[in-house]
């Protein structure tokens, strides 16, 4: 996954989890990513809720 | 609910000087660090380097250490079962080196065994062929086409260009332009506590991890990666921490120590050596910054071209971001409408540079502060006066065409430093050096960085647990370094409670107690981890006002906190201790711990070219050095230095100073002393007694006076603040030799040598200058 932000929306069946999400989105290293949802980490199988804004963070850091 | 809390009510406990939780026992020393434990059945390990800055390894052979009494286990790449590599960014150092060696501190084996004598001969006689390669020490020569490649893709790690406006047409337009190069140092982090921990299995065969370090999920995510077993099944306990500053952001023990405990099935422990950590550990990228500036006859600034050549080492680390904050920061808290940057990171065989105190900053700040001054010697203008002009303000537009979102305090701490003492009788200072062949001056500077990942998503949870006695357990992960953030959030917490703050207990930097808050870095805990704690508060207040109306029969709306309690607004007999909530909640089997987090406001895009610029919000500074320079040896004795921060709302004065006080003693290091010399792969100053930090004795009479404002995305208003009192000391002490003697510094660290050399250059330049008078 490139390091600039971007937004997406995506489209997930109704009892969609954490893992499905990651399986959706067009990353190249999916293992460690981190799936947050107000700025609580979730597990993979963390079930979505309709309209949830998730945040996607690579394991990276800056300063 | 956290309004009715949070406002209309003096604060109690923010903002007052409570004594740092931590403090008693890390002065009398009682303080046990992990490098101090000792478990039953426990090994002791050692790493075996690489003796090669630079060479493929033909053959490695493990036999003759395994002989070695006492040796349990020795290890090498064959053993890893998962990612054979680390690295936050880009995970491009091995675990174990399998073909290449890159530098000296290269891991090669582990050995483990029952005492540390036997690790230290087993090393040893870890057998490596190695086929030598040309070392690359030069990062300059190492950019070229044909240059020894340190990695197969070649030397250049990343180069970054950002452009905005046309820096060219406003050269054109400049009444002055300048052009200079400044070099700084390698300097190192030289904590006490040396990179240590301990690594084991529960009694579940999970792996848990006492390694001091500045993330525990970080580390978690590390080791996982390495080990190709699952997160949950690692546990990393991060603190105590004996001192970090940005070098045990990275993996340092934490992959050898469970690689061992995993196949040892027994407690390892590792301790480098102070010399270990001078050839391993990180330091802070050297940089060569070469910085043209123009600016008009009134000195405010046209352009800023600017060359950034970082060396990263053997290795990227968090290196592409360090990079990233020396761009941002390269034109200091100024208004410059035009500007244009490349800037390289180039892998060298010199060690490994990381994350350290400033992360880039103070490197682009000592070369935008010189042109700055040099600027307004040309234009007759006062170096305070030409740095106001061009202060940025509040809601103004930043170096990189974006607006600036956090509060801007930078032209009112140039205000304060105006009315400082050493500013104000400066002249008077300067009159009364200690020798005749001694000279003093006086050097001014601002500084800024930002705090936070910038535009990098970033997040922060904690939890609150409420006790059968009615008092709060409050997790929170990012680790104590030193810097009182522990402190810091029981004073957080307390006031959202409205309990004392004795009733606070921290469950921190423990990844199977506490949620992520991220990182110990960037200057950020404080406001992270701060926020977090607030929004935990407001579900934990929640709970507590639900409780109380369910017992006292009243509608919620009715009731409201008072000191560790819930009272009725209109009968205030009707109240109830947090001790009688708690206690139903816990024999009712109702639930005592909330979660909470947030997301770190950032701006959305980067800045074309960069990673994470820009940051929402900033830190400000400005500073001024007294110094006195022997003429005759070059020695330069730092009087006085002054530190006016911007500060947010500041928590706790008392750990506010501490925090400033020790930023200006590290930046001492990194102004006059403090540079790892490696030779040709090989360094030489890997020791306190080589390497020379500040002692008391260097440190000078510090006075520290903030400007308090309000920063609308932090706890309270808080701040950052751990990094920005580093950034102005190299070049405020810089100026104040040119203002003694008229020598210009353009390397740091400004060793006696360079300032004797430099004192005696300005001096042949003016005999040739009466000369060519005739």
């Amino acid at each position: 996954m490139a390091l600039e932000s971007a937004e997406l929306t995506l489209e997930l069946n109704d009892d969609a989890t954490t893992e499905d999400l990651v399986n959706s989105i067009p990353a190249k290293d999916k293992n460690y990513l981190y799936i947050v949802r107000e700025g609580i980490r979730l597990s993979p199988s963390s079930k979505l809720n309709d309209g949830d804004e998730i945040l996607i963070v690579p394991p990276i850091a800056g300063g | 609910m956290t309004e009715t809390v949070l406002t209309g009510k003096e604060l109690r406990w923010v903002g007052k000087s409570i004594t740092r939780k931590d403090g008693a026992g890390k002065v009398t020393g009682e303080t046990k660090f992990f490098s101090d434990m000792v478990l039953p059945d426990m090994l002791w390990a050692k790493v075996a380097r690489s003796k090669c800055p630079h060479a493929l390894i033909k053959r490695v052979d493990t036999s003759k250490a395994e002989t070695v009494p006492g040796v349990v286990t020795v290890l090498t790449h064959k053993d890893i079962p998962g990612l054979n590599a680390f690295g936050i960014i880009i995970p491009d150092q091995p675990v174990l080196c399998h073909d290449k060696v890159r530098y000296l501190g290269d891991a090669i084996a582990l050995v483990a065994a029952e005492n540390l004598e036997a690790t230290e001969r087993a090393v040893e006689l870890v057998e490596v062929d190695y086929e030598p390669l040309p070392v690359v020490s030069d990062p300059i020569e190492a950019m070229k086409p044909d240059a020894p490649k340190v990695h197969s893709k070649g030397n250049i790690q990343r180069h970054a260009t950002v452009r905005v406006g046309d820096v060219e047409e406003a050269f054109r337009e400049a009444a002055v332009v300048v052009e200079n190069t400044f070099r700084t140092g390698r300097q190192m982090h030289m904590f006490l506590e040396l990179e240590a921990g301990v690594g084991m299995l529960d009694s579940e065969g999970n792996i848990v991890l006492y390694v001091g370090g500045q993330s525990p999920y970080r580390d978690q995510m590390q080791v996982s990666r390495a080990l190709g077993i699952s997160l949950e099944r690692i546990r990393v306990i991060s603190t105590p921490v004996g001192g970090a500053f940005g070098g045990k952001e990275e993996n340092t023990v934490q992959i050898h120590l469970a690689l061992l405990a995993m196949k040892t099935k027994r407690p390892v422990k590792m301790v480098w050596t102070r010399e270990e950590s001078g050839v391993a550990g990180m330091k802070r990228h050297p940089m060569n910054v070469t910085m043209k500036t123009g600016a008009d006859r009134n000195g405010r600034i046209l352009g800023n071209k600017v060359q950034i050549i970082a060396d990263t080492g053997a290795y990227a680390s968090l290196g592409p971001t360090v990079l990233d904050v020396a761009i941002e920061n390269s034109c200091g808290p100024y208004r410059v409408p035009n500007v244009n940057i490349d800037a390289y990171l180039v892998y060298t065989n010199n060690g490994v540079a990381g994350a350290f105190r400033g992360f880039g900053a103070p490197q682009v700040n000592f070369a935008i502060e010189s042109n700055l001054d040099i600027i307004a010697e040309k234009l007759g203008i006062d170096r305070l006066e030409i740095r106001k002009r061009n202060a940025l303000r509040e809601g103004d537009i930043g170096p990189f065409g974006y607006r600036i979102l956090g509060s801007v305090g930078i032209y009112e701490t140039l205000l304060k430093t105006e009315n400082s003492d050493v500013w104000t009788h400066r002249e008077k200072y300067k009159a009364t050096a200690s020798k005749p062949w001694c000279r003093r001056g006086v050097g001014i500077v601002t500084a800024v960085k930002g705090f936070g990942f910038g535009t990098l998503p970033d997040f922060g949870a904690a939890s609150i647990q409420i006790t059968p006695a009615g008092k709060f357990v409050v997790g929170v992960s990012c680790p104590e370094i030193g810097q009182g953030a522990l402190t810091a959030y029981s004073q957080i917490a307390a006031e959202a409670l409205r309990c004392d703050v004795a009733d606070i207990y921290m469950a921190s930097a423990d990844s199977r107690l506490a949620p992520d808050t991220g990182t110990s870095s960037a200057s950020m805990a404080l406001v992270r981890g701060g926020n977090a704690i607030l929004a935990a508060t407001s579900k934990m207040v929640n709970l507590l006002l639900e409780t109380a109306a369910n017992i006292l029969g009243e509608p919620k709306e009715h009731l409201v906190l008072g000191e560790s309690c819930a009272a009725s607004r209109k009968n205030t007999k009707k109240s109830l201790t947090y001790a009688e909530i708690a206690q139903t909640l816990h024999q009712s089997g109702s639930e005592t711990r909330v979660i909470a987090g947030f997301n770190v406001p950032r701006v959305d895009k980067p800045v074309e070219g960069s990673i994470e610029i820009p940051h929402w919000s900033y830190m400000y500074a400005s500073a001024v050095a007294l110094v006195e320079v022997n003429t005759l040896t070059g020695t330069v004795k730092v009087l006085k230095f002054f530190l006016s921060p911007e500060s947010g709302k500041i928590i706790n004065p008392q750990s506010y100073m501490g925090q400033c006080e020790g930023a200006i003693v590290q930046g001492l290091g990194f102004a006059l002393t403090e540079e790892a010399q490696i030779d040709n792969g090989v360094i030489r100053t890997n020791n306190f007694t080589t390497y020379i930090i500040p002692t008391i004795c260097d440190t000078p009479e510090i006075q520290v006076d903030p400007v308090e404002t309000y920063e609308k995305i932090g706890p309270f208003g808080a701040k950052g603040l751990g990094e920005i009192g580093i950034i102005p000391v190299g070049s405020a002490i810089a100026n104040a030799i040119y203002d003694a003697t008229g020598a210009r510094i353009f390397t740091l660290p400004a060793t006696p040598e360079r300032v004797y050399w430099a004192i005696k250059e300005k001096i042949g330049i003016e005999v040739n200058e009466r000369k060519g008078q005739g």
